[in-house]
């Protein structure tokens, strides 16, 4: 590190942190929007991206709290231990995001509780009465607000230090954005074909989606790279420059993008095959593209 | 009325008093990096750091005082300069760590000391990096983070702090920050005076709101390893989050325009 800079040392809890909550982003608003724009023959689309959202929370929760250097006292993020009062600092991102996450837990597990109703699966009478109808609009609404918030909320966490890969330049928070989303929707896709859902529609609308996110990404990634200029060395030489050039663009973004838009590929589109390939390789990408920022960032690779 | 420090490296001598002083003080434990367990079991202390006096390296979380060593010119040309710094948190009045802690483990007293409040650290690291100066360190033997405290204990108690007490040139006076930099001032002068064309104050009121640690140079902040104009983390938030809102417009857009019902008919009726 330059100077007498510090790393924090964030490792493979937050890597993975970082992975699955813009997974658990990215699948909570393609639901969210089929909630409230979408028709009915998408819903099979918006219920799986709830239970991939409401999958991801175990391993978002855990990851946080392990990473901790005092594990137990996870909940200071929340109440401040002095008074046991809720104490945000608006200033710090991670303060804002333990809310976001806060709220995005709390309606992602209400979202998925009313799926469960809309399924039949859950037959209590109390939670059949709440969660149904008209509150899960509400919950669309502000838990994808809330998915915005956090599929960007953790690259605005890395500018908000001093070390230069992450603070040199302002897109990380756009960019960990549109990965969320292209692996959010990668796995709603493959959640859909490995359970073996009437695909329809659906897949043509999400993958015209994943095309837009995949394109974002790209871009801001090349961006951002010639916007850090030589402060980019750190990710563009050895081990990290191999995962980020070989694996976050090549493999994670540059392949999904020929197999789709390339006319060569037309008769492999749809298949089945080549959808389940395709969704892993967003999904590899996503996560080579977040070790390499975290963990190359700080010089750990 | 803030209560800090006058860190003169004009006549630092490089004792290093200041830091066992501190060691002392603050019950710290010796560095683990700085030491290797022989096959007898016995320690064996490995922090040569091969650079000139300096055997301490770093601020660490059980260094929290740090007697730098800059040697400059060389003896054969008959410039050779010596220059000691005796570094520490700098207590700054803008902090970038206290704004960033989600905890409010970090706390300004009612002395303008910075302090962590181990019973509130969870250890989320958060301000080990938002320190422009690399101050704050992680303690993985108790996972949480340690700084120098101002020795938060003694000048709540009317003394001065440890290093202050055992500085045996004076190079570090504790004391009212106001008064403090008057008598900064009026050494920059004399020091002008006698030749010392870049003597300077670093840390007056155009450093992070002023630091309450605050230094006489006699060069440049870089050549004892400080950033000339070190910045808040917080200036990165505004930039970063109207990126992300424009990100996050993109995606919702393709959102809407691959999901809502009207702009897909014709979609549908092909497929």
């Amino acid at each position: 590190m330059p100077g007498e800079l510090q790393i924090p040392q964030w490792e493979w809890w937050i890597v993975l942190y970082f992975f699955t909550g813009g997974i658990a982003a990215g699948a909570y608003l393609v639901a969210s929007v089929i909630e409230l724009v979408g028709e009915e023959a998408d819903r099979p689309a918006a219920r799986m991206g709830y239970y991939i959202a409401f999958a991801m929370l175990p391993i978002i929760l855990i990851a946080l709290i392990l990473d901790l250097g005092q594990p137990l006292r996870f909940w200071h993020m929340i109440l401040y231990r002095n008074t046991f009062l809720p104490w945000p600092v608006w200033d710090s991102p991670m303060s804002v995001g333990a809310y976001a996450l806060l709220v995005f837990g709390l309606f992602s597990t209400l979202s998925f509780l009313d799926v469960l109703v809309e399924t039949g699966r859950l037959k209590w009478s109390l939670p059949r009465l709440k969660y149904s109808s008209t509150p899960r609009l509400i919950y669309a609404m502000i838990g994808g607000l809330a998915a915005f918030f956090l599929a960007s909320y953790t690259g605005v966490l890395l500018a908000t230090t001093h070390l230069p890969v992450w603070a040199d330049t302002p897109m990380l928070g756009a960019l960990f954005l549109a990965s969320g989303a292209s692996t959010g929707v990668a796995a709603v896709i493959l959640g859909l074909v490995a359970t073996g859902k009437d695909l329809g529609t659906s897949i043509v609308k999400l993958k015209r989606l994943d095309i837009v996110a995949l394109l974002l990404e790209l871009v801001l990634l090349v961006a951002m790279l010639l916007w850090l200029g030589s402060s980019a060395d750190i990710l563009l030489t050895g081990i990290s420059g191999i995962l980020l050039i070989g694996g976050a663009v090549l493999i994670g973004l540059v392949i999904p993008l020929v197999l789709e838009l390339f006319p060569g590929f037309q008769r492999f589109r749809g298949t089945t095959r080549m959808l389940v390939g395709s969704a892993l390789l967003i999904l590899l990408g996503g996560l080579i593209l977040r070790t390499v920022v975290v963990l190359g960032g700080q010089g750990l690779l | 009325m803030p209560k800090g420090m006058f860190v003169d490296t004009s006549i630092c001598i490089g004792c290093k008093a200041c830091q066992v002083a501190c060691k002392e003080w603050n019950d710290l434990d010796g560095e683990p990096d700085d030491f290797a367990v022989q096959p007898d079991g016995r320690l064996k202390a490995i922090n040569f750091t091969g650079n000139s006096y300096d055997n301490t390296g770093r601020l660490t979380a059980t260094n929290w005082r740090h007697v730098r060593f800059i040697e400059r010119g060389s003896s054969l040309e008959g410039n050779m300069a010596w220059y000691m710094m005796s570094d520490s948190c700098k207590h700054c009045t803008h902090a970038g760590c206290l704004d960033v802690c989600p905890t409010h483990a970090l706390m300004r007293t009612d002395l303008g000391n910075v302090i962590v409040q181990q019973d509130v650290c969870n250890g989320c690291r958060m301000c080990i990096s938002a320190c422009p100066y690399g101050v704050i360190s992680y303690n993985k033997s108790t996972g949480r983070v340690n700084k120098c405290t101002l020795c938060d204990d003694r000048i709540h108690n009317g003394l001065e702090t440890a290093c202050a007490k055992a500085c045996p040139t004076d190079s570090i006076v504790f004391g009212d920050v106001d008064e403090l930099r008057s008598q900064a001032r009026q050494r920059v002068s004399t020091l002008r005076q006698l030749g010392y064309s870049k003597a300077q104050i670093y840390g007056d009121d155009d450093v992070l709101g002023g630091l309450n640690v605050f230094y006489l140079l006699l060069d440049d902040p870089e050549v004892y390893g400080q950033p000339a104009n070190p910045q808040l983390p917080q200036r990165n938030l505004i930039p970063n989050s109207v990126w992300s809102v424009g990100s996050a417009i993109l995606v919702g857009l393709a959102a809407l325009v691959s999901f809502r019902t009207r702009l897909n008919r014709n979609e549908e009726v092909e497929a």
